[in-house]
């Protein structure tokens, strides 16, 4: 199923001439949308539109008319059917500033304008409340949407009482399964983005522009198990995505309006849920110069990315294939993510042992230091382990590498009651006291267990893995060893071998980390060592 | 019934409900007490003698989960087993709501701030809560013991002017999956007292060593706190990736924490380098102490016991190269 989304049109003077939705270019401007489209991305369809509030500026109800016209003209252009039009209510779509206090008798009589026109497109409704509705779209896709602003003061985000969320969460229970896909129709985020850049500009931005109030309402919905939930988001004018566990968070710039900073693109998002993956497309309206005149602008359109995938677990028979496996996407594109917005690739000179140099770096304690990050991997590795060891217990050792593997192997063991060990191993740089190189009662254990699993934070030449699992091995000859790495070098699209590994996973297997032999490099005298490990 | 997750003592059994969400459920949702954390609440309970009172500590729980607490009604639903909920009042209201009809008493005692679930018998809050302190302060005393081992001779402790006849190693308590899971408790607990004690904000964990940064990661994790780990400090001081302390961290708390403390060398260099990237470090909190916290002027050091009250024989000498 592919969905156009868009938000904040933001309709103020259709007869004037300096709005992107104007009369005399409404028309061209989606004309000029579908060509991008149709030209970047040859879909066969789009088969829902979502359009997440603000469709008017200011409360100017009588512009609804208007705003018709133009989603009419739209869903004729990308043939969607009228039924599969979806929309939410913003926080200009009624006189709010008529509301002196929360009144919900009258604030539903403010919003009458804004059903009336929703109506139009879609009103066969499962579920029909003041601050709620649920459509079935197609065979396992609802939209449900949630009026963020319901109960709201000064126009800030809303409040919804307890017996409402509760509302919302048994007619989501009532309707959707494991099998559902839940489109999400939401005008303000329920969660906050980095990409605020609005943030620094108003005072108490969160609290004006981010459902904070709604966290709850937010994390029940997490827990329903449904195919995809996604939401989709409007009212910050900026665009960025979230990616947790089943969750997608889509959050677009404006569609509409009048031309405004050169930071504030117009937008439109295109997502396309598939059987074993989600794709997003993001449209934007680009200037050819610094000026803005609404005409002179084109569409850009992205490649289709990858947001989510729903790969099985892969388990490795006694890995000989190099074939390089990631085990989790998510996973992969946060710390992609994070390693790129943190900036925590460093280029030089680092000495990983005495055999190799790596040139790239990645700060990887930095990283794990990202609580969130640190509890997903450590909730995936415990799915790992329950797939590929049948009751872990007294026949099982965790052993940790370095203070990474160690957090992970020491937080797992708690939930498997397993033993673990850190083991350090930058013994030959007399980085520890031989004291901490000793190896305590559950090392010793290794003759005596018939699976282990290490955890190392990254594997770059892979000379310090495949001396731990021969060390292992020259103990217990009969052991199964099962590695869970956070990174893998990425050599070519290959993993490094590893000989005899029971299975080998990992959390990120698209970073490139060079290595060099020493010999190869110039002489330190031209190039200093950023890391020494001498 | 897997004992790791409870204290027993002659009148209770003794838990805490994050430490069931962990064994359960994992770190993400700490907050949140789900179906099979109730699980394993509802096991401890039909294994619970009718004279003894289950204790539960509910701090951190701020919701349940829809079904979280079927087994655990079930269990409780001839009212013959008592359960007294600890640090829970706020959860009162969703304790009725999630009850669905069962017949299972639920009383909120508001002068001892607890509820009592399923027998009413009278709860003598002050001497349960007293033999739940002595059943935990001696399995801590235990476990530090079990850390020490002795040698044959005199060696020299790393990074210090010390010789000593035996060693205390934390590892043995990370290894262990009750004993660090205990240990996360007792220190987090710690840490909260500290931090609303001396008032502190803006607040990052900081560790300088392999096995300090496991318990601070712990700990960042419990008490929802920034953390950072130096590789590392100590006990050898070769700091690998300084990259860590490339960080925007003007004017935060550091707080340390750390296993086993002789002369402080690890906590003195680790103020160095938060002051050099214009942080303050007033505070560590430890396992254990060589000397009384008065000793350190440059920070205030909060340790669960000095090394002789772990253990007495262990003993120590000045080092003297002659």
């Amino acid at each position: 199923m592919n969905i156009l989304h868009i938000t904040d049109l933001h309709l103020d003077e259709f007869e004037g001439e300096n709005e992107f939705l104007r009369k005399g270019f409404y028309e061209e401007y989606i004309d000029r949308l579908f060509s991008t489209i149709d030209y970047k991305l040859a879909l066969y369809k789009i088969d829902f539109l979502i359009v997440t509030g603000d469709f008017i500026n200011i409360g100017k109800t009588e512009n609804y008319n208007f705003v018709e016209e133009i989603l009419k003209y739209l869903s004729k252009k990308f043939s969607i059917d009228k039924k599969n039009i979806c929309l939410s209510i913003g926080n200009h779509d009624y006189k709010w500033k008529e509301l002196t206090e929360v009144d919900i008798h009258k604030e539903k009589d403010l919003k009458i304008p804004f059903k009336e026109f929703r109506n139009k497109f879609n009103s066969d409704h499962i579920v029909d409340l003041d601050y709620v509705y649920l459509t079935k779209l197609a065979e396992n896709y609802f939209f449900l949407s949630i009026d963020s602003s319901w109960r709201s003061e000064g126009g800030a985000p809303g409040n919804l009482r307890t017996a409402e969320e509760d509302q919302i969460i048994s007619t989501i229970k009532k309707y959707l399964d494991k099998d559902s896909h839940l489109l999400i129709g939401c005008h303000f985020p329920i969660i906050s983005f980095e990409n605020n850049f609005l943030a620094g500009e108003e005072i108490d931005w969160h609290e004006n522009h981010i459902w904070i109030k709604a966290n709850s309402l937010r994390d029940r919905i997490k827990r329903i198990e449904t195919k995809n939930t996604i939401w989709f988001h409007g009212d910050v004018h900026a665009s960025d995505q979230k990616i947790i566990e089943h969750e997608i968070f889509v959050m677009t710039s404006k569609f509409g309006g009048k031309p405004g900073t050169s930071e504030q693109k117009r937008q439109a998002v295109i997502l396309s849920i598939n059987e074993n993956n989600v794709l997003k497309a993001t449209c934007s309206y680009v200037f050819p110069t610094h000026g803005q005149h609404p005409s002179l602008g084109d569409w850009n359109c992205s490649d289709f990315k990858e947001l989510r995938t729903f790969k099985p677990i892969k388990i490795n028979e006694k890995v000989n294939s190099n074939e390089l496996i990631s085990y989790n996407t998510e996973v992969e594109n946060e710390i992609l993510r994070l390693i790129k917005d943190k900036g925590l690739y460093k280029f030089g000179r680092f000495h990983v042992s005495d055999e190799y140099i790596s040139l790239g770096w990645v700060e990887i304690n930095k990283l794990m230091t990202d609580k969130e990050l640190l509890n997903r991997i450590a909730d995936k590795c415990y799915e790992i382990i329950t797939a590929q060891i049948t009751n872990p217990n007294e026949n099982t050792l965790f052993l940790g590498i370095e203070i990474i593997g160690g957090k992970l192997a020491s937080q797992l063991s708690v939930r498997f009651n397993v033993k673990n060990s850190i083991i350090p191993v930058r013994k030959k740089s007399e980085h520890y006291s031989e004291f901490e190189f000793s190896h305590t009662t559950a090392f010793k254990l290794i003759s005596a267990v018939q699976n282990i699993v290490i955890f190392i934070d990254l594997i770059s030449s892979g000379n310090t893995i495949k001396e731990l699992v021969e060390e292992v091995y020259s103990k217990n000859n009969n052991v199964n060893v099962h590695v869970i790495s956070i990174i893998s070098n990425d050599i070519e699209g290959k993993l490094i071998s590893i000989p005899n590994t029971k299975s080998y996973n990992t959390f990120c297997a698209k970073l490139k980390i060079p290595i060099i032999k020493h010999n190869e490099m110039p002489d330190e005298d031209f190039l200093k060592p950023n890391i020494q490990y001498n | 019934m897997n004992r790791r997750v409870y204290f027993e003592t002659s009148n209770t059994v003794y838990t805490r409900a994050q430490a069931l969400v962990w064994v359960a459920n994992g770190l993400s949702e700490l907050h949140l007490f789900e179906k099979s954390s109730g699980k394993l609440l509802s096991q401890i309970i039909d294994n619970l003698d009718e004279h003894k009172s289950l204790l539960v500590n509910f701090k951190g729980i701020v919701r349940f989960d829809d079904h979280s607490l079927d087994e655990v009604y079930d269990s409780l639903k001839d009212n013959k087993k008592q359960l007294v909920i600890l640090n829970g009042e706020q959860l009162f209201l969703e304790l009725n709501r999630l009850k669905k009809g069962k017949e299972v008493n639920i009383n909120h005692d508001t002068s001892n701030k607890i509820i009592v679930l399923g027998n009413s018998k009278t709860v003598k809050i002050i001497d349960f809560l007293q033999e739940k302190e002595q059943c935990v302060e001696k399995y801590v005393i235990q476990v530090l013991q079990s850390t020490f081992t002795p040698s044959n001779e005199y060696k020299r402790l790393s990074s210090t002017p010390f010789l000593a006849n035996g060693e205390f190693n934390s590892k043995k308590i990370i290894e262990s999956p009750r004993d660090f899971m205990w240990f996360s408790f007792y220190m987090s607990d710690k840490l909260d007292e500290i931090i609303k004690s001396e008032k502190l904000t803006d607040i990052v964990l900081v560790s300088s060593s392999l096995r300090g940064a496991i318990f601070t990661s712990i700990l960042g994790i419990l008490n929802n706190l920034e953390y950072v780990n130096i590789d590392h400090i100590g006990p050898i001081h070769k700091v690998y990736d300084f990259e860590s302390l490339n960080i925007a961290h003007q004017d935060r708390n550091y707080f340390y924490v750390g296993d086993f403390v002789f002369g402080g060398t690890e906590i003195k260099l680790t103020k160095v380098y938060a002051s050099f990237i214009g942080a303050k470090l007033n505070h560590a909190l430890v396992l254990g102490s060589l000397f009384d916290s008065e000793v350190f002027k440059d920070f205030k050091l909060h340790e669960l016991h000095t090394l002789h009250k772990i253990r007495e024989e262990a003993d120590y000498k000045l080092f003297d190269k002659k």
